[in-house]
């Protein structure tokens, strides 16, 4: 049977659909696990364990069960504990949360990378915490939180994919719905390894962008180009 | 008549089971010059960290004018830690230079020492950058208000973190080995830069291994071992008389290096 274009294009509007979706539930549990981490990760370095201890419990069991499990917590326990889930819900919490956990370890370890005489400095000219947070940690932990965030964030667009076991209709369903209507199996492979490498890379090239506006990152750059003046 | 700015009573810190302050009590006058000398792992960084609470003692207290930094006392004598916002307010009346520079390496020199005043102290932005470029005068580095640490030599570092120390204002320095992680050349810059502060008034708290700083610039010099003040003295008298065995002993290692 030869390799039919025609499948993919006859088919297109299923792919489509499923795209669309898998971008928008990927963009919905990004912006919120982004803005849920930060929270977490901070709760590590409290000196109250009501902070520290939650989070740590949270972490564990997130990072300790399969995600599949997680997601069949929250879309079938969660109702017969009275929180309606409907599987877009269900969908969005489970990869907001799973990527909250990993991006708050992210956080967390380049939040030790700051040297702590960053920190010493900031508090002994009377900087309160938040201010040394926002004005001389964030900033400086940039470069070592983009690079991890970025393999997350691709980790994540992959991960969703388990979303379809609950029938969110994303670009794993879309795949499965056209080789059970077309039977064109090697068509409907590619088409979908294409589609999830298209979203990936749109990702990496983002972060990528960002990257190179970091402190670490310039710092690097400068330090490159000054040893190879050294080197002329 | 002088009086004291800081006052130190039984202080007492503890890290788990290595007990590293061991009941300090010191004074220190408004325009004093003090030098705390020892051998390392004695306390004295530990101590100084106290005076401004990077370091929460574990017993005893530290008194700025008269008023306990960190702690707020009951009726009772029991105590509590202080707000966050009091503890900030005391740590910015304190100036504090570290061995290891501390610039915030994302920031010029001009914005590390612009930072607090404008964040802290609620300066504007042309008041705060006036100030800095009278304190890097006064350093000696105007040349450098837009270098990044990075591109600076570490005397040059220590020089900018000193006029950050100053941006607020403090009323009293303190200063954690200042020149011990400069090369050997680049310590009299550091030193000068301090020792003209010293002429001007400054109150200062200065742990160092330097006995020529020390015995030019200091009024006292305050010798700690294992936790605990052994000895103090004025400079001619410590260096020339010194009474307790352990300042001897110390003394005499210092006088036999090889520079």
């Amino acid at each position: 049977m030869p390799f039919s274009f025609s499948v993919i294009v006859e088919a297109w509007p299923t792919f489509q659909a499923g795209l669309i979706t898998t971008a928008i539930f990927c963009c919905a549990a990004s912006v919120l696990g982004l803005l849920l981490a930060v929270p977490i990760a901070l709760a590590h370095f409290s000196r109250s364990w009501a902070a520290r201890v939650p989070a740590a419990v949270l972490v564990e069991i997130v990072r300790d069960t399969p995600f599949l499990v997680q997601v069949f917590v929250i879309y079938f326990v969660l109702p017969v504990v009275g929180v309606p889930m409907s599987s877009t819900a269900a969908g969005i919490l489970a990869l907001t949360i799973h990527g909250a956990v990993y991006f708050s370890e992210s956080m967390r370890g380049a939040i030790l990378s700051v040297p702590k005489g960053q920190v010493d400095a900031a508090r002994a000219s009377g900087m309160s915490y938040p201010l040394t947070m926002r004005r001389i940690v964030f900033p400086q932990m940039m470069g070592y939180v983009l690079p991890p965030i970025s393999n997350q964030l691709v980790g994540l667009i992959k991960d969703s994919a388990v979303l379809s076991i609950i029938s969110v209709p994303e670009l794993s369903m879309a795949f499965q719905n056209v080789l059970g209507t077309t039977f064109a199996a090697p068509e409907a492979f590619v088409a979908v390894a294409v589609l999830y490498w298209l979203l990936t890379s749109a990702v990496t090239l983002m972060m990528s962008r960002l990257e190179r506006l970091t402190p670490t990152h310039r710092s690097a750059q400068e330090m490159t180009s000054l040893l190879a003046k050294a080197d002329r | 008549m002088t009086r004291s700015i800081i006052r130190v009573r039984n202080l007492h810190k503890r890290f788990g089971e290595s007990h590293v302050l061991k009941g300090i009590d010191l004074d220190v006058e408004a325009g004093e010059k003090v030098c705390i000398m020892g051998p390392s792992g004695s306390g004295k960084s530990t101590l100084l960290r106290c005076l401004n609470f990077l370091e929460e003692p574990s017993d005893g207290m530290v008194f700025l004018d008269d008023r306990p930094v960190g702690f707020i006392e009951n009726a009772h004598g029991k105590r509590r830690r202080d707000t966050e916002a009091n503890i900030n307010r005391m740590r910015a009346r304190m100036g504090m230079v570290f061995q290891s520079f501390n610039l915030w390496t994302h920031m010029t020199a001009a914005a590390n020492i612009v930072e607090a005043p404008i964040h802290v102290g609620g300066l504007s932005r042309q008041a705060a950058h006036e100030k800095a470029l009278k304190l890097l005068k006064l350093v000696g580095l105007e040349d450098k208000k837009d270098a990044y640490p990075a591109k600076l030599s570490g005397g040059q570092q220590q020089r900018i973190a000193i006029a950050r120390a100053l941006a607020m204002d403090p009323e009293i320095m303190l200063f954690d080995e200042p020149t011990s992680a400069l090369d050997p050349e680049l310590v009299g810059e550091v030193l000068a830069v301090m020792s003209e502060l010293a002429r001007g008034g400054m109150t200062m708290i200065v742990v160092t291994h330097d006995m020529g700083f020390a015995s030019a610039v200091a009024d006292r010099i305050v010798f700690m071992d294992h936790g605990q003040i052994v000895e103090e003295a004025p400079p001619s008298t410590f260096f020339q008389q010194p009474k307790n065995d352990r300042t001897i002993q110390f003394l005499a290692k210092m006088k036999s290096r090889p520079f």
